[in-house]
């Protein structure tokens, strides 16, 4: 818990030391929720068969989508970031030589981002509902943040790979703004999958933001289908698995770093 | 006194890094320790001399358990680098080569209260501690101020703070007053004493300063080529140093072959090169006890097309090494 309060604080601290940006910062998301309900509206009225099952409402559909994909880039990027940062400015050996352990400095390097990012899409989800009406079903709150831990989970699963390939090979990896990008085309973000090519349409399952938007609108928008909700928890829970995969790549990459002698070199 | 630290017969060697490289297993490798054994007891201050890339900081590095060796061992009060990491760091406090260390936005004693955090320290304690730390070393009125603000100097101080915090048993140094001026470099030492003193520790000093070793050590090791070719006393050292003198010059544009015509210099006995970094070199000029030939010395430089970036007086390392590995006390041109 020492180690975590010291990164929460100290990434504080230097968010606070940039006050414009720090009181800014979420300015954009009230934008885009905007932006996202007046697009909504050139659709209402219309009968969409893809968006049937979800209740027939493309604003509920797209906020949750969107919400979650704001997740998926700052914590896929945010431990490998944290390293790169810290080894850039010579910090990580001077982390690394007291108690706290390389697992932990390096986990909770990128929390603060987590949070920030958590604080988003609930704020993003938060205004949608309550300013633009948003259609959802406000008993299965718990259930979506369970979703919504879940998925979180997966994604820093997914970071801690990164930031393991980062300490391993002294380089950044192309994998998650792949996988990043790659979420955002297949995996219904902005519109179902269903709209896309069959060839497309076949990778979407591979993906942990599809089941985790098909859930989130399954559990939680007004008059949405729940027949899939069962396959979209098993194949969301599957994917928990990549977070300790991610904690003992992380630990390997150490020991190998140690190894190599390696440790602050980028 | 019982032994604090003991490194056995161990050796390193550097692989280049690469995914190719891994794949390959068989890469070429750049072997710096070649079975370096040293007992360093409780009470002991050691100096660690030798030339640059001998391996002095990887050695530093194995014992903070930044680094595992290839081959052989490292316990630090009994605790195995490898085996028992956690235990080790409990007990060692480390000022890094590399000043910057910091974080940048964050004012020195936050900083400082980071780092007490990450060592576990106790709120109150840790308050406690960082005042006393920066008041001791003259940085009480720049603790509020960003640490990007600090000059050099204040950031190798801080940096000597950050190792005390803990109050370490086995404190390890690596340059840590190069850029300090003397006075404040006097106040590191003062403070340093205090604390080794305080714990019953042991402080391992890596510095290219003579005086600086022989003013706080009690013990010097000398590695080179691998090995600590010669573990003696400070008495010892200063013996071998007595009739040396000399003075340290950064240039710039001097090729090799000058080094030749630069030895021929009246008043001088030996010119090596200490270190080259981006196209300036660290020249180290071994002269005569109280014969320093600075006029003769900078025309025939400039008559070479170098430039003098700087220049200070300093008993040459190297020189006096050389003198300690062949066993006597002898001039130094000839070593």
């Amino acid at each position: 818990m020492n180690t975590a309060s010291a990164f929460f604080m100290r990434d504080f601290q230097v968010a606070w030391s940039y006050r414009f940006s720090f009181f800014f910062q979420n300015a954009s998301l009230l934008f885009s929720v905007i932006t996202l309900y007046f697009v909504s509206g050139l659709l209402e009225g219309s009968e969409i068969a893809a968006l049937s099952q979800y209740g027939g409402d493309y604003f509920s559909f797209v906020l949750l989508g969107t919400g979650l994909s704001l997740l998926a880039y700052p914590l896929t990027k945010a431990f490998s970031a944290g390293v790169r940062a810290a080894q850039v400015s010579g910090t990580f050996e001077a982390m690394l030589i007291t108690r706290a352990t390389g697992t932990g400095i390096v986990i909770s390097s990128g929390m603060y981002s987590v949070a920030i990012a958590c604080v988003q899409l609930l704020l993003t989800w938060l205004i949608g509902a309550v300013i633009f009406g948003a259609e959802f079903r406000l008993t299965q709150i718990p259930l979506l943040l369970g979703v919504v831990a879940m998925t979180v989970a997966i994604l820093v699963g997914i970071g801690l790979l990164s930031a393991a390939f980062v300490i391993a090979f002294k380089q950044s990896e192309p994998f998650t703004g792949a996988f990043v990008a790659g979420s955002l085309l297949v995996s219904g973000i902005m519109y179902p999958t269903s709209v896309l090519p069959r060839w497309l349409e076949v990778v979407s399952p591979l993906l942990p933001l599809t089941h985790a938007a098909e859930l989130s609108r399954f559990l939680f928008i007004e008059g949405a289908d729940t027949s899939n909700v069962g396959m979209h928890f098993f194949a969301l829970l599957g994917f928990c698995s990549l977070l300790p995969i991610g904690v003992f790549a992380l630990r390997r990459s150490l020991d190998f770093a140690r190894q190599a002698g390696s440790l602050s070199q980028y | 006194m019982p032994e604090m630290i003991i490194v056995d017969s161990v050796e390193k060697a550097f692989r280049r890094q690469s995914v190719s490289a891994l794949l390959r297993r068989s890469a070429p490798s750049h072997s710096v320790l070649r079975g370096v054994t040293l007992e360093i007891a409780e009470g002991d201050y050691l100096a660690l001399l030798g030339a640059n890339g001998v391996g002095k900081t990887t050695l530093l590095k194995a014992i903070a358990t930044l680094l595992l060796p290839d081959a052989g061992t490292v316990t630090v009060l009994g605790s195995d680098i490898r085996t028992d990491g956690d235990r080790v760091r409990r007990n060692v406090g480390y000022v890094l080569a590399d000043e910057r260390s910091f974080h940048w936005r964050l004012t020195g004693e936050e900083n400082l209260h980071f780092f007490a955090k990450l060592d576990g320290m106790a709120a109150g304690d840790r308050v406690a501690r960082a005042r006393f730390l920066l008041d001791r070393l003259d940085l009480s009125s720049a603790g509020d101020r960003p640490f990007g603000q600090y000059s050099t100097g204040m950031k190798q101080r801080l940096a000597v703070a950050r190792a005390l915090l803990k109050r370490p048993r086995v404190l390890l140094m690596d340059e840590p007053t190069r850029s300090i001026d003397p006075a404040h470099a006097a106040d590191v030492w003062r403070l340093v004493r205090e604390e080794v003193e305080a714990v019953s520790g042991c402080l391992v000093l890596v510095t290219h300063q003579i005086q600086e070793a022989l003013s706080l050590c009690s013990r010097v090791a000398i590695l080179a080529d691998g090995e600590i070719a010669l573990d003696t006393t400070a008495q010892q050292m200063e013996r071998f140093a007595s009739d040396l003198d000399g003075f340290s010059v950064s240039v710039r544009g001097l090729s090799r072959d000058g080094l030749i015509q630069l030895r021929a210099v009246p008043g001088v006995c030996d010119v090596r090169i200490a270190s080259q970094v981006a196209g300036e070199q660290v020249l180290e000029v071994a002269t005569s006890s109280g014969d320093l030939p600075l006029g003769g010395f900078i025309e025939e430089l400039t008559g070479l097309g170098a430039t003098v970036c700087s220049l200070q007086r300093a008993t040459p390392l190297q020189a006096v090494v050389q003198r300690l590995l062949a066993g006597t006390p002898q001039k130094a041109g000839a070593a």
